[in-house]
């Protein structure tokens, strides 16, 4: 998996791993949007740069094993990599797709992810990952959850 | 200046996701909807996923595996593929015989074995996702060496008085 850099649009390679105690100390709400120890008691995953560690995005999710569903609690960019002017591009897309692999290796053929975005995103998440819409959630299956974990898992 | 702003939070919020509020009525809405989808499923999409399941369950276990697994995931490549596994194994051009032992650990896989294997998958996979056919040799040789480890505590430790090495040092 990798991001690419807005500016020189090379490719850097990434990893998504599990979150450690210590790495709370350097996610701050100011970066991070949220106060990601409120969120200790689920899985939380940072996407790291390979090369220095660097930590980009982070993400927590709920399983909901009886319906073979992953919702997507919280996901953010760090702030430098957040709106038009962003330093690295396909962070979003790739906690997105970490997301549905785990779905995927978890419930195989039922496998789903979840999320509930902003109104005025809808169309955004139609349009960029192929989710539709049931009530205020959106979701990702079959083929087009597939789609979505080629697109940005190429190993 | 207000239009500016709001579009500006709109792209900020394309990198952030919030979704811990969600109702019961919600969960069943999304519930409806999936049940629709999944009557409608073609047996093809179903295993093509199963197979994206495999694949990711193997690279788990090449990175942390601990115990021998590579005939349950050949039988799980097999099942997602074939309803008869004697249909596999003439694909394969072996007997069910020979499967049948492979898949019971009564006998070692020949490498001509692991070189059909390769050359199915490497088709099999092929509309569903990228795929490294060497997988079945990692996991193959990585059970042998577990098995091997296992075993040998014993017998190297019996072996040890036939042996002479000095510490280095510094």
């Amino acid at each position: 998996m990798y991001v690419i850099n807005s500016e020189t649009r090379k490719q850097h390679a990434i990893e998504i791993i599990p979150i450690e105690k210590s790495d709370y100390r350097i996610i701050p709400k100011s970066k991070f949007w949220f106060d990601w120890k409120q969120e200790s008691s689920f899985e939380v995953y940072k996407l790291v740069l390979k090369e220095n560690q660097e930590i980009l995005g982070l993400v927590s999710l709920n399983r909901f094993g009886k319906e073979s569903r992953i919702k997507i609690r919280l996901l953010a960019a760090s702030k430098e990599n957040r709106g038009k002017n962003k330093k690295y591009d396909r962070i979003t897309g790739n906690l997105l797709a970490f997301a549905g692999i785990e779905s995927i290796k978890a419930y195989g053929a039922m496998a789903c992810i979840s999320l509930i975005p902003k109104t005025a995103l809808i169309s955004h998440y139609e349009e960029k990952y192929s989710m539709l819409q049931a009530g205020k959630s959106m979701f990702l299956e079959g083929m087009a959850l597939l789609a979505l974990i080629n697109e940005y898992d190429h190993e | 200046m207000t239009m500016n702003r709001s579009g500006h939070e709109i792209e900020e919020f394309k990198d952030l996701i919030d979704s811990r509020d969600q109702s019961d009525q919600d969960n069943s809405t999304l519930a409806r909807a999936r049940q629709n989808r999944q009557r409608n499923r073609p047996v093809q999409e179903t295993r093509m996923l199963k197979l994206m399941q495999l694949k990711y369950q193997m690279e788990d276990y090449i990175s942390n595996g601990s115990s021998s697994r590579f005939s349950e995931f050949l039988k799980m490549y097999i099942d997602t593929i074939y309803t008869n596994r004697k249909d596999f194994a003439t694909d394969i051009d072996i007997t069910p015989m020979e499967l049948s032992h492979v898949l019971h650990g009564r006998r070692e896989p020949k490498p001509s074995f692991l070189h059909r294997l390769m050359v199915h998958s490497e088709n099999a996979f092929k509309n569903v996702t990228t795929f490294n056919t060497e997988i079945w040799a990692r996991l193959y040789f990585l059970d042998k060496t577990l098995s091997f480890l296992t075993s040998s505590k014993e017998a190297i430790q019996n072996q040890a008085k036939h042996v002479k090495s000095k510490s280095l040092k510094v």
